[in-house]
């Protein structure tokens, strides 16, 4: 299984990819790194926040979800871009909820990425970078 | 009745909006027994276009009990739609396509001012918020 560092206020965060359930969505994730954008919170959907990058996206969407959970790393062809969750969240917007690809998840203790990411609401935007940790 | 006006300052951009008397007149009513107010305001995350106060104000209209003190029940908002929400004892302000949710999805909250003026330049303020983080935000009773 892949493996992705990713680098937010100061921590370090380890990461897999679910390659086995999303392959092509996973790949070209995979070969976009390393990513470096702003993130900011989602407006419609809770606890997540979105990196504003530019992926090149395959046309069919895999493994998707209508629930997500803290950690859920979510790639969202046709509103490109990485989402991270780091608490009670769902996709949604003006129409409802939106089921949408799960592409990986964050490892570990997710407390301090999501009282990190906390911080965005009142702070601004932080810059998030993401790559490779693994061949 | 005297329609009353109220001035929204939202980091350094002001507005005027009306107030809505005859759809919630106590909650407005409270509300401008209570002016002047002034908090940081952040951008919502579960509700679109709306960013909302942080500082509890508590105007006296909820009761603990259905309808938790909600007049004029609105459960979707135009651009430029204040609301006020009693559980929580926040005001929240549209600035484009929003509806004040939750986890559990939209609530009803009270309408208690329309903005009036152009919103283009306190909307770019308001949609600012989600990478500039917490801005000032005051609302101040308009004299005619």
């Amino acid at each position: 299984m892949k493996r992705l560092a990713i680098l937010f206020e100061g921590l370090t965060l380890a990461a897999e990819l679910h390659e086995d359930k999303a392959p092509r969505l996973c790949a070209a994730f995979w070969g976009a790194l390393p990513l470096e954008g702003e993130a900011t919170n989602v407006v419609w959907g809770g606890d997540m926040l979105r990196l504003w990058v530019t992926i090149p996206e395959p046309p069919e969407p895999e493994n998707v979800v209508a629930l997500q959970n803290a950690g859920d790393i979510l790639f969202v062809p046709g509103w490109n871009g990485l989402r991270l969750v780091y608490g009670r969240a769902q996709f949604r917007g003006p129409r409802g909820p939106h089921p949408v690809p799960r592409v990986g998840r964050v490892l570990g203790n997710l407390g301090e990425f999501a009282k990190a990411a906390r911080r965005v609401e009142w702070e601004g935007a932080k810059p998030m970078r993401i790559a490779r940790a693994s061949a | 009745m005297v329609e009353r006006r109220i001035e929204i300052e939202l980091d350094g951009v002001v507005v005027t909006a009306r107030l809505l008397d005859e759809v919630s007149p106590k909650t407005c009513g409270a509300m401008w027994d209570a002016l002047p107010y002034e908090d940081r305001v952040t951008h919502g995350k579960w509700s679109g276009a709306m960013f909302h106060t942080n500082t509890p104000i508590d105007l006296g209209v909820w009761d603990g009990r259905y309808p938790h003190g909600i007049e004029g029940r609105c459960a979707f908002q135009a651009p430029g739609e204040v609301v006020y929400y009693a559980p929580a004892k926040e005001f929240a302000v549209a600035y484009g396509e929003a509806q004040f949710s939750w986890q559990t999805g939209p609530l009803f909250v009270t309408p208690v001012a329309v903005i009036e003026d152009d919103l283009a330049a306190f909307a770019q303020k308001g949609e600012g918020l989600l990478r500039q983080g917490a801005k000032r935000f005051a609302i101040r009773r308009k004299r005619p």
